[in-house]
């Protein structure tokens, strides 16, 4: 807490405070922008920072990564699409409402509980994450390599519809880090290519797995009608709106609460914890039938959660190189292209750009906010901009932040392969985020696995050296773990679809 | 067959196919740690079609696949990713733009939205100059034209 303090006057620095008002009116923007989500625009916003000083880049990240969480809950109200899947719950009373004439007031209310429950979750993102980058301390090579298995397991897991297919995606961008050339003992391999002798850098495969296939959804889209209401200001309702947001204790509670707990879980993401907060709420409620009929507790429920998420899905990332959703996946990548590496040497060596960037993002809360409210009145604008020169400009972007980091074509030729491969995938069930998690920590599994391997064979041998030892072991037991738990769900879902399909085969 | 089933034979004969490339690798033991991904890999995509057999899942409707829109689409990003070090990215750009806009737009084309979507291009490529040339000073592939 004294870190934090101490640096952070270095977030109210001018450049500083105009990247995050750029940042956060950019992610408000991107985010209500139906069709394109956080990852993609942080993704996209990646090769532009590292021309940046990194605390000033991560500034950025951070600013976009906040507000298009909250953006996104402006298409979610205005046209029933969730700009992000961490709004999907923000629709289920938000559109209602919009429907019924108060879609500000849905908005007024998007933006005062995102900020209660943002500013929570950053509180504990402090009190939490510099005390678990000292327990990373005590890490050494096997257990780094068992971490980096678990942040692909879990991601694995819960990003996509198949446990199966999210484990798939995992071991094949552990396969894309090993193209190239071996870190430790200098010996190609899978290089089939020139293109490849460099291996898959972490820009081209983060655009190419996020904005491509995007472009060509985008492309699926154009031209297609959607549920828009008709927008009417409400004028002088705001204050009126924040004394009734603010007295909505019981929602923004378990609301923040929640997102909280849900960010923490490595993996979990927006999406989960605004359902999870949104459920807890209505079942807690005297009139729980009132919900999805446009009940603002739903609303203030939904994003508190899914900004609550947002700094503590940041602690497994920062202490541990474990994302706790997709886009801090990509928030990831951000790091590793200015050379700061997730561990308590984040909070030692580079405790100035590590702390700026948290002070910059509990800032960027409460300018999401701000800023959030000013846009309100003129947000259905944003809804006006067609598919058609969406998905050619972020082409154009995609194309640009990729060749601009290292000059080089091939790295535009590896990452449209990459993005094209990706749409398939994705058509077929595949998700992006394990396959860039395996990307991110396939380096780390493959050198702390050499370097366990060369410490067991002069020592205790392979075995005892990964599969002993209490850290190793509780590491193994969360993998194990995360990857019933998500066979559990499977099987689950599968089951309910199945009752689903036979009793209307009855009734029919 | 199902489509997971096939998703999983795919992976699986690309795992085989994979393995079989690590063979003529001059150090050995730069290939334990992609030969173990690869064998789990395997492992996985068995599974996943061992899964449709034992979990015959009703594959929903879904919408015919909209390929001429898609592939054209492909198609003009390969050209334009073609001409793009040869005319240089803010001619390459401006033209892609344009083009994609025209081509995939034609059903909603006349004379005012064709201008619109050309003075669209044109301001776009006019703010990334701005934005990135002359304000972030940032190299872009360079050809004919800037």
């Amino acid at each position: 807490m004294v870190d934090f303090l101490t640096y952070f006057p270095q977030a109210l620095t001018p450049i500083n405070l105009l990247v995050l008002v750029l940042g956060v009116i950019g992610g408000l923007f991107l985010g209500a922008t139906p069709g394109l989500s956080p990852t993609m625009a942080v993704a996209l916003l990646v090769p532009f920072t590292f021309h940046m000083e990194p605390a000033t880049g991560l500034v950025l990240l951070g600013a976009v990564y906040t507000a298009t969480v909250a953006g996104g809950a402006i298409s979610a109200i205005l046209i029933n699409i969730p700009g992000a899947p961490a709004n999907i719950a923000t629709l289920l009373d938000g559109h209602p409402m919009a429907k019924q004439g108060q879609a500000q007031k849905a908005l007024y209310y998007c933006f005062i509980s995102s900020l209660v429950g943002g500013i929570f979750g950053m509180i504990i993102m402090i009190l939490f994450t510099p005390p678990l980058a000292e327990v990373a301390m005590k890490f050494g090579p096997s257990e780094m390599f068992w971490i980096a298995i678990f942040g692909i397991t879990v991601m694995a897991g819960l990003t996509s519809g198949s446990v199966l297919k999210g484990l798939i995606g995992g071991m094949f961008g552990l396969l894309i880090s090993v193209i190239g050339f071996s870190p430790m003992l200098a010996t190609p391999r899978f290089v089939f290519h020139d293109v490849l002798t460099g291996g898959v850098a972490i820009v081209p495969a983060l655009i190419g797995l996020f904005a491509i296939p995007q472009v060509f959804s985008l492309m699926e889209t154009a031209f297609q009608d959607r549920d828009e209401v008709n927008f009417k200001p409400q004028k002088g309702i705001l204050w009126q709106t924040l004394r009734e947001n603010l007295g909505k204790v019981k929602a923004l509670s378990i609301g923040s609460v929640v997102g909280a707990l849900i960010g923490i879980i490595p993996g979990a993401g927006g999406q989960v914890a605004g359902l999870i907060a949104y459920d807890q709420v209505r079942k807690f409620s005297k009139n729980p039938r009132s919900f999805g009929t446009g009940n603002p507790e739903g609303v203030a429920a939904a994003e508190s959660a899914n900004n609550a998420m947002v700094g503590p899905s940041l602690i497994p990332l920062l202490t541990l190189s474990v994302p706790g959703s997709p886009t801090a996946a990509v928030l990831l990548g951000g790091l590793l292209i200015h050379g700061l590496f997730p561990g308590p040497d984040l909070f030692r060596s580079h405790a100035e750009v590590t702390y700026t960037f948290i002070a910059s993002l509990v800032l960027a809360q409460v300018a999401m906010c701000v800023f959030g409210l000013l846009m309100s009145r003129y947000s259905h604008t944003v809804m006006k901009v067609p598919d058609l020169e969406m998905a050619a400009a972020v082409t154009v972007l995609a194309v640009f932040g990729t060749y601009s980091v290292q000059n080089s074509f091939d790295d535009v030729v590896v990452m449209f392969s990459l993005g094209t491969l990706m749409y398939i995938g994705r058509k077929v069930g595949f998700s992006g985020a394990p396959v860039v998690l395996g990307i991110i920590l396939g380096g780390i599994a493959e050198n702390n696995f050499l370097k366990g391997k060369l410490i067991a064979d002069t020592d205790v041998g392979v075995f005892n050296y990964f599969f002993t030892g209490s850290l190793n072991l509780v590491i193994i037991v969360l993998c194990v773990g995360s990857i019933t738990y998500s066979v559990y769900s499977e099987a689950r879902q599968y089951r309910k679809e199945k009752a689903r399909i036979q009793a209307g085969e009855v009734g029919s | 067959m199902n489509r997971d089933a096939i998703v999983g034979l795919v992976c699986f004969v690309g795992s085989v196919a994979l393995y079989a490339t690590l063979g003529h690798i001059e150090e050995a033991r730069a290939a334990v740690f992609p030969r173990t991904i690869i064998i789990i890999m395997g492992i996985l995509s068995g599974l996943l079609c061992l899964q449709h057999l034992l979990f015959r899942k009703p594959e929903a409707k879904r919408a015919p696949f909209p390929f001429l829109k898609v592939g054209s689409l492909f198609v003009i990003i390969v050209i334009y990713l073609f001409v793009l070090e040869t005319l240089g990215f803010y001619l390459a750009s401006f033209l892609f733009f344009i083009t994609v806009t025209f081509v995939m737009g034609y059903k909603k084309l006349n004379t005012k939205q064709g201008l619109r979507w050309a003075l669209g291009s044109f301001i776009f490529t006019v703010v990334l100059y701005v934005l990135f040339s002359v304000l972030l000073e940032v190299q872009t592939p360079r050809g004919l034209l800037l």
